[in-house]
Formats: structure tokens, sequence, C-alpha cells
């Protein structure tokens, strides 16, 4: 059960990710949908900052100890990923839509991956 | 080498292959017959599997009734998701879904290894749905007092290993199963039927798989509609305060049962090919199917948590028991007739995606020929169609 949804998480990554190479070129393809865009330059970094605060706050060990053991390494990891994704966003000016549909999907993966639910 | 490993397909060369791939055969295509109603009801046929009232079970039972605000942020969640896939498909209207997308996004490699990736978690899904349909069928039938027999509901490997390690049920199998030249017969042969009877329809064609499962899933939400209406009528309000007992943290623990229940919509940009419009109609036809699996998973959540207090709801079948409870015991009788409708339906759209990623994967070579050869009279993958069901076949005897 959980190998399905990782694969279908690992999925839906890509083809947010595609949503987000596809904006890069230079001549976008012709397409009768398209992903509302909204600039998420500084929308992104800035619910990531919150994000951190918050849980900063509420759980003060959450990024001191907890997600530095044995078995919640996913959790690191998704952190990592969130800040590149941050770093990204604000250089190239990613759309906000996919980057938050990716995040949320590596979140989830991590969730899979480890099942403690450390963001508690 | 490495050029050609990253090498791009332009989305015209995709579309004139895929035209092609219409073409060649004996005259008959893809039958392009889909409107914006079918690809929402396949895509309600997909994600509404039988597993929700106890995913919604055991989600409240951590969570408490405010679940469903972690339903409402996995729904938006998938909803970006499938905002992608929605431009994807409106832009490559090709039956590969993800594979074809990361071909025109990255180049083969990732195709490729998304392909397989799919063709796994399909493969792996299929082999999963099927033995849970041939549980519900063997419990309901024993309900019904027509019991089957231990070594027709089971596959030979796990009554053998049953059997070495004692587990009554296997021992049972193994020990009664009828035996031709020292070989035990024992297999699961409900959930062997309902492949053959499901790679049946969807080979013999696109509108006969559309009919079934529209069928399906209006059956499907007609229960789920009486359940929450009857249900409403029970509703203590009281159950509901505090509406968030466990705080958030609670609620996050059921994260992974609740975005089990949204996978699925994704299986509909596979009949891309098979739609009038699929560019106008397959971005509506999921943004719809998760809209209306929102709100159905809303409300039942509200209902069950309603009825009784969140911490008894964590049992394998919440609704019969909540409704049992209030002396309603058909109830239970309706759902498990209507999780065997809606676990079919499931297997339905699955055994229709998976030829169609294998079709796109062999008219771009990654697959041999045969695998895009189209039906002439049927107009289905049929090489494709008939083999995904002998894979799900093959791991469901041994």
């Amino acid at each position: 059960m959980s190998l399905t949804s990782i694969g279908t998480l690992f999925a839906f990554v890509l083809v947010c990710a595609g949503v987000l190479a596809l904006q890069q070129q230079k001549e976008r393809p012709e397409s009768k949908f398209k992903v509302p865009y909204i600039n998420g330059q500084f929308i992104y970094p800035a619910l990531l900052i919150i994000a951190v605060v918050l849980i900063v706050i509420h759980v003060p060990t959450h990024f001191t100890e907890d997600i530095w053991t044995k078995d919640t390494w996913p959790m690191a990891i998704f952190w990592l990923i969130a800040i590149i994704m941050a770093v990204l966003s604000f250089i190239k000016k990613f759309s906000l839509i996919p980057v938050l549909g990716m995040i949320s999907c590596f979140y989830l993966m991590s969730q899979e991956t480890h099942k403690y639910g450390c963001v508690s | 080498m490495a050029n050609q490993l990253f090498r791009k397909k332009s989305i015209t060369t995709i579309l004139r292959d895929a035209e092609q791939g219409l073409g060649d055969g004996h005259g008959g295509g893809l039958k392009k017959v889909l409107g914006v109603r079918d690809l929402t009801f396949f895509g309600v046929a997909a994600i509404i599997g039988a597993g929700i009232f106890s995913g919604i079970g055991s989600a409240a039972s951590s969570g408490g009734p405010g679940i469903i605000f972690l339903y409402m942020f996995t729904a938006v969640a998938c909803g970006f998701a499938a905002f992608c896939y929605a431009e994807f498909a409106s832009t490559v209207p090709v039956s590969g879904s993800a594979y074809t997308y990361s071909y025109v996004a990255f180049g083969e490699i990732f195709a490729w290894v998304i392909g397989w990736d799919l063709l796994m978690e399909y493969a792996i899904g299929n082999i999963a749905v099927a033995i849970s349909w041939s549980d519900y069928f063997t419990n309901l039938m024993t309900k019904a007092g027509m019991h089957i027999p231990d070594w027709l509901t089971m596959d030979y490997i796990s009554a053998k290993n049953g059997f070495a390690n004692g587990v009554s049920e296997q021992v049972a199998a193994w020990t009664n199963a009828p035996q031709i030249f020292g070989f035990r017969i024992i297999m699961d042969l409900p959930a062997l039927l309902i492949v053959a009877l499901i790679t049946y329809i969807v080979f013999r064609g696109i509108k006969e798989s559309r009919s079934a499962s529209n069928l399906m899933v209006i059956i499907k939400l007609c229960v789920i509609f009486f359940v929450i209406v009857l249900g409403a009528y029970y509703v203590n309000p009281g159950n509901w305060s505090p509406f968030t007992p466990e705080g958030f943290g609670g609620i996050m623990k059921g994260v992974s049962a609740v975005f089990f229940a949204y996978i699925g919509f994704d299986a509909i940009s596979t009949t891309a090919e098979e739609c009038k419009n699929p560019q106008k109609d397959l971005p509506r036809g999921m943004m719809y199917s998760l809209i209306i699996c929102t709100v159905v998973y809303i409300l039942l959540a509200l209902v069950l948590t309603g009825m009784v207090h969140y911490t008894k709801l964590n049992v394998g079948d919440p609704l019969a028991m909540v409704f049992d409870a209030k002396g309603l015991k058909f109830i239970s009788g309706i759902v498990a007739v209507s999780a065997i409708i809606a676990t079919a339906s499931v297997l339905l759209v699955f055994q229709l995606g998976q030829p169609r990623i294998w079709m796109s994967m062999s008219r771009d070579g990654l697959l041999p020929k045969i695998f895009s050869r189209i039906h002439p009279k049927y107009g289905t993958p049929s090489f494709s169609t008939i083999l995904t069901g002998i894979v799900v076949a093959v791991r469901l005897y041994s």
C-alpha cells in the first residue's frame, strides 16, 4: 500500500516539476489550460519562514533533536528540499501552484517513509 | 550518448506519433467517445474505493471530527498536482499520462524511469485491489450463508506458507484442497474471475468500459448519499464538541490514510486519446472528480463522528458498526454490496490505464511494437489489455 502511494507521489512530483520546466522554456507550448501563474518569488519563501517560525515556537525540539534521529531522516531531507525550492523560487520566479504541489507531495512522501508524524 | 538519454520529444512529434499510432493496424484506431461527464465518473470510480469507510474511521479516531480540515487540506494539495496534470493533459493530449509529460519536459531517461514506476504502481495496485475485492466478496457470500471453500479464496504461496506456519485458515485450505498428480489446487477464484471480467470489458471497448464505470459510480454515489442522509438523522451534535480534541498533531496522524483516499484522479489522463475534446474536458474531469470526492469525504466524516464518539471509530468497518449500534443491521449488507461495486470500479479504471501507458511507451520504442497494436474492431490496445489481465492473474495464482 505504502509502495503504491510513494510511486504515485513520485509521479505527481515529476508532473509538477514538469510544469515548472515548461514555464522556463523560451517558447512555452500552446495550451488551452494553463496553471494560473502566481509569482512565487516572495510568497513561497515567506510561507516557508512562517512555517519554520510556527514550528520553532510550538515544537522547540523539532529542528534541534526530532529530525536528527535514525528513523526521521526523511523529514530532514524534506526540510532540505523545502529550502532548496525556496532558493530556486526566489532566483527563477517559479510559479507558486506547482511549487506548493511539489512540496506537499514531498511532505507526504516523508510521512509515508516513516509514520511518526513528527510535525506535531 | 548523454544527449541521447536526455533526448526530448517535441510536442508536435508526440502528437504526430499518436496520430500515426491511431492510423496503423487495419483501419480502426482508438475511439473518441468520452465526454466530461464520463471522465468525471472515471475519476470518481478510481478515487472512491471500498477502503474509504475504514480510512475515514481510522483517520477520525486519531484526529476527531476536525479530520475534515485534513481532508480539505489534502484535497487542495492534490488540487495543485491536478492543476499540473491538467495543463499537461491539455498541452499533450496523449494516453501516456505522467510518462508522456516527463518525455516532453525532461527527456527520455526520466520518461523511462517514470514509465516503469507507473507500471509497477499500477500492477501492484491492481493486484491489491483484486485481492481485496475477493475478500469483500467472500465475506458477503459467507454472510449470505454460502461459504466458498478456503482453497478457492487464497493464492498457492500464501496457503503453503500459512500451512507451514500453522495459520488455521491456510491449514484448512492446504489440507482440503483437491490434488491432481500430487499438486494441490489452490487459487483465489473470485479474484481471478473479477480480473477476467474486467479485462474482458476493457478489451471489448471504451464505450462498454464507460457504461460499466458510469453505472457502478451511480450505484456507489447513491449508496453513499443514502448513508449520509440516513446517518444525519442520528447525529448527536454533542459528539462534535470539542471539534479538534487531539489538536493539530492528532489530525496530522491521519495524513497518509487521507492522502490514499485521493489517489486515482491522475488515471483518467490515460484516456486522453479517447476523449472527444481532451484539451477542455480532461482538466475539468479531474477537477470535478476531486471536488465531488472531497464533498463526499467531508460529509461522511461529519456523519461518522457525529453518530458515535470519534474514539470508537478505529474498527475495520466503522459504517456497519455505527449503524448496527443504532439497530439498523440491514445497512451493513448494503455497505458490503457497495464495497464490491466500488472495488470493481477502481479495478476497471486501473486496468484501463495500464495498457494505455504501455501503448505510449511502445510507440516511443521503449517496448516492442506489439504493445501498441489496436484491435481493428473494438478499438482498444488489444495485446496490452490482455497482458495487463494476465500479469495480475499470474500474480494471483503464484
